[in-house]
């Protein structure tokens, strides 16, 4: 009987799930194409002087926060599959949002699939470093011990197994890694040191600590149970859906990653009977 | 080999960006609210001693703060 229920609920929660599934992500595709557009413009831009340093700094801020979410569609293949003539479209979306942020795609695909395979758990989750006790401990943690110790995913390159497609990780991100800071230099010793930091520089450090916030620690916090159902919560945000970049409803994310993330609200609201029941995590009435 | 490299690079990354990147970017900040030079001396300089004094720092201590 027990079984006969289990299954059904998960029939359910599958049909639910299907409707929000396959669909062409469009308006994440236009995110990912007007918010590199605009942060690419602010380069002729804020290099002639034709816009004050503070608005130049303004605007890359907001392009470096928004620059991580595209990409993540990509990590889970959401515009088109391996398999699919398109491919290239998911991979060009997934390498060129990152551009702002100048973290390796490769690498965070890597990072992050990982995560989903092995969430809260202290060794094997690459983005356990994020853990902390509080509100006030994480912004510690993600902003200022995380960034200041350089150490993006140091663990999980160390542990890299020899191989063809983990070199090419490595590869990719030591490319990465050196371009960013060549480029940077070369525009500091041309004189242009004010412009770059307010472009490139600290737009980045902002954002991957806000990144770290709002898409690891916050959905995943206290990061103590693991489990389909209890690994990730639904929660209510005092700062709203857009400011933590739609994480409130991360569950969904984590149960159904092929649901595009503007599409997260909505299955939410239709799985909420089936996640209710399956005691999930929802926090602060959501 | 790669592995390696990557993480040689990132453990005497800081002196690097002390150096390259902070110092002139220091400098040019100060250029920039009108202090050309500091007891005589061009910004850059004393800026690429603080760099360098900096990344040293960090790179021992294994962070910036």
């Amino acid at each position: 009987m027990v079984l006969i229920l289990e299954m059904d609920l998960t029939e359910k929660e599958r049909l639910i799930a299907r409707q929000f599934i396959g669909k062409t992500p469009w308006f994440m595709i236009t995110w990912w194409a007007i918010n590199l557009f605009v942060w690419f413009s602010l380069w002729p831009l804020a290099l002639t002087g034709q816009i004050p340093l503070y608005i130049t700094f303004l605007i890359s801020l907001i392009c470096t926060l928004l620059s991580y979410l595209p990409s993540h569609e990509a990590q889970h293949e959401n515009y088109a599959r391996k398999n699919s003539s398109l491919f290239w479209f998911n991979e060009l979306i997934g390498y060129t949002s990152l551009i702002p942020l100048a973290v390796p795609y490769r690498l965070l695909r890597a990072t992050h699939m990982q995560h989903h395979s092995h969430t809260n758990d202290p060794i094997m989750d690459p983005d356990y470093l994020t853990k902390a006790k509080n509100f006030k401990n994480a912004i510690w943690i993600n902003f200022f011990i995380n960034t200041s110790g350089n150490n993006l995913y140091k663990d999980f390159v160390e542990n890299l197994e020899d191989g063809q497609e983990n070199n090419r990780t490595i590869f990719e991100s030591l490319l990465t890694n050196i371009s960013y800071w060549t480029i940077l230099i070369i525009f500091v010793w041309l004189g242009f040191g004010l412009e770059v930091a307010c472009i490139w520089w600290i737009p980045r450090l902002i954002a991957l600590g806000y990144v770290r916030m709002t898409l690891s620690w916050a959905p995943h916090h206290p990061m103590e149970e693991k489990g389909r159902y209890r690994n990730t919560r639904g929660f209510k945000a005092k700062i709203g859906t857009i400011l933590t970049m739609g994480m409130e409803y991360h569950i969904i994310h984590h149960l159904h990653p092929s649901i595009p993330l503007n599409l997260n609200p909505a299955a939410y609201r239709a799985l909420k009977p089936i996640l209710m029941e399956r005691n999930c995590r929802l926090d602060k009435n959501l | 080999m790669l592995g390696r490299i990557f993480l040689y690079l990132v453990s005497k990354g800081r002196i690097f960006f002390g150096v390259l990147f902070l110092a002139p970017v220091l400098s040019q900040f100060l250029n920039y609210n009108k202090i050309e030079n500091i007891m005589g001396i061009p910004t850059l300089i004393p800026c690429l001693f603080v760099g360098f004094l900096w990344g040293l720092y960090a790179t021992i201590k294994g962070r910036w703060f």
